[in-house]
């Protein structure tokens, strides 16, 4: 009964269908660039909420009132809260009332604006969770020995070759280009990995996701380009996944819903659209970061919404592909 | 006169006999309907589970990513029947149950109707669940067989390797499982080895391969009602120590990662 189904997943060698052009939208996202100098200025200069108050853009803290004065409200309701407790605490547990003491109190003094408060839970997630949040420059290089180079390759050049590799570039061109031998690269591909389990904030695999993100203009690598783009579109739909944050989701959807079709959905969206995995990678970085500093949950329903709606019209065609679902036949 | 389920409102009214019909009626055909796709469901990966295991086990590569393909394939059609069952359950058997709760009829009979649908639709995805798990299961690697597969391979090649310079063998002292420079013991000289493609899973299969043969502290460690922080830390190190013994050249970065786990463990420990 599944042997056309199963048949299609275990030798799927059918042409895609090219991609219909995307639809209109009525509502563009702006890019933001995370290269743009002209940003250095705008860092200082304090953000407007929704609420009338007034943020600091580094800290999230209200311009209202001074840091010292917050922190030393927040460890006077933790230190009540720690009172009340009745059991003994882990240090996990003492972490999170601390946590939830200093959330409470920024929702206090800041309106209880929910977004905003989100917004701060991000920028300083390594002091309230002991995580590090992609955006928000939590990480500090120099000096800490988890960051020193391994056989002279920094977390920026790994995320280069990464990146670079993903994009299909023989890795014999790749090591040429950063002077570098095979013996060296697997041991540096190894050491790595390595200590990003060695780091405990996730610090290490939050930059390299922020360094994957610029990793095409990396000086060693820049110059080698991948394979020409399977269709003559490809680096104008790249352009347009930068800008389009509607496109950009519509062609997530498009993915999940490929290998929810048994298909490889990275091989698909560079056969349909000219866009390979690792370039797809890099701008989704960059739109995860504009999305954590700008946090908007509204906005995040929205796009959430649209992808799933997407998801399910390519969910539609493939199955349309593929002679339909298979209890397409069975009925309420 | 009609006693329906042997249930009355309070003031003792039956139910009417077009509503019990309906009940009736209305829970039947969604009790078929979640057997039917079950049905579907098992058909499905009665045959897609030997597809599974052939294409498991005709490669030793770690990670194939055609496996993953047919299995992100089959559970994307289980994931359909799914969402047909919910959406039927939103569309046909919740707005049903207002309905009787609109006309008024007597709510321990309404409430049965509701529960008895909850209770089977649960019963659907605990099925789907189960198959999914064995569709999992189907794809997983037999890591015991695997090691066996690497040993084997380097007894036969640990005196085959020679330099590359002068001709003279180098012997092979371990399991190499990245690209090393290897000193002939004749003329010195560096030459490059290159392990194969299955001596290269070693640091891939290494980790499993230890929590494999560590599970059963781990589950005394689950099991313990009291579940005593020394039995998790038992099964950390003990797991750690085998991971050591199958990869030695790791043993040292092994034991950073070692001590984040153990202090993560530590901070959770009330």
């Amino acid at each position: 009964m599944f042997k056309k189904f199963l048949n299609n997943l275990l030798g799927n060698d059918d042409e895609q269908q090219k991609q219909q052009g995307p639809p209109e939208n009525t509502f563009k996202q702006q890019f933001i660039s995370q290269n743009d100098d002209d940003d250095e200025e705008d860092d200082e200069v304090p953000v407007q909420g929704a609420h009338q108050y007034l943020f600091d853009p580094q800290t999230q803290h209200g311009t209202h009132y001074t840091k010292e004065a917050f922190d030393a409200a927040a460890n006077q309701h933790y230190e009540a809260l720690l009172a009340d407790q009745d059991e003994t605490l882990s240090e996990n547990d003492k972490r999170n009332l601390k946590r939830e003491a200093i959330t409470q109190l920024y929702l206090q003094w800041n309106g209880h604006n929910y977004d905003q408060l989100v917004q701060f839970e991000m920028a300083n997630s390594l002091e309230l969770t002991g995580y590090a949040t992609q955006g928000f420059n939590q990480v500090t290089e120099e000096g800490n020995p988890l960051y020193e180079p391994i056989h002279g390759i920094s977390l920026y050049d790994y995320a280069g070759i990464a990146h670079a590799m993903a994009q299909g570039i023989p890795e014999e061109t790749i090591l040429k280009a950063m002077g570098m031998e095979k013996a060296v690269w697997e041991e540096v591909n190894l050491l790595w990995p390595e200590r990003m389990k060695e780091d405990a904030t996730f610090g290490i695999m939050t930059k390299y996701g922020e360094y994957f993100a610029t990793a095409a203009q990396h000086p060693k690598l820049a110059q080698l380009k991948p394979a020409t783009a399977a269709i003559p579109e490809g680096n104008a739909n790249l352009e347009k996944l930068k800008t389009d944050r509607y496109f950009y989701e519509e062609l997530c959807g498009a993915r999940t819903a490929a290998y929810e079709y048994g298909l490889d959905g990275a091989q698909w969206i560079l056969e349909n659209f000219g866009i390979n995995l690792s370039d797809f990678q890099a701008v989704a970085m960059n739109w995860m970061t504009a999305q954590n500093q700008q946090f908007n949950s509204s906005q995040i329903h929205h796009y959430m919404d649209y992808q799933l709606e997407k998801q399910k019209e390519y969910a539609e065609k493939f199955a349309k592909e593929q002679g339909g679902n298979i209890a397409d036949d069975i009925a309420f | 006169m009609f006693n329906v389920f042997g249930n009355k409102n309070a003031a003792g009214d039956p139910v009417p006999a077009p509503w019990a019909q309906q009940i009736r009626e209305t829970q039947e055909r969604w009790f078929t309907f979640l057997q039917k796709l079950e049905e579907r469901v098992e058909a499905l990966c009665q045959a897609a589970i030997p597809e599974l295991k052939a294409m498991r086990n005709s490669t030793d590569t770690v990670y194939e990513a055609n496996i993953y393909q047919v299995w992100s394939g089959v559970r994307g059609q289980i994931n359909q029947v799914r969402d047909k069952a919910r959406q039927t359950e939103e569309e046909k058997i919740r707005p049903f149950y207002r309905q009787l709760d609109h006309a008024g009829i007597v709510y321990t009979v309404a409430l049965q109707f509701s529960e008895t649908c909850s209770e089977r639709y649960r019963r659907f995805e605990d099925f789907c669940h189960t198959w999914e798990g064995q569709l999992e299961a189907a794809t997983k690697q037999d890591h015991e067989a695997l090691y066996q597969k690497i040993l084997d391979e380097h007894e036969q090649i640990k005196d085959q390797f020679k330099c590359q310079q002068c001709g003279a063998p180098v012997p092979l002292e371990k399991i190499y499982f990245t690209t090393s420079y290897l000193q002939c013991p004749a003329c010195g000289t560096q030459s490059t080895y290159e392990p194969s493609t299955l001596a290269k899973s070693l640091s891939w299969i290494a980790r499993s391969l230890a929590e494999e043969r560590t599970a059963h502290l781990l589950d005394a460690y689950n099991k313990d009602p009291r579940q005593h922080p020394d039995l998790y830390r038992n099964y950390l190190r003990a797991m750690f120590d085998e991971w050591n013994r199958i990869l030695p050249d790791m043993a040292a970065s092994n034991e950073k990662f070692y001590q984040r786990q153990l202090d993560d463990f530590n901070n959770s420990v009330r």
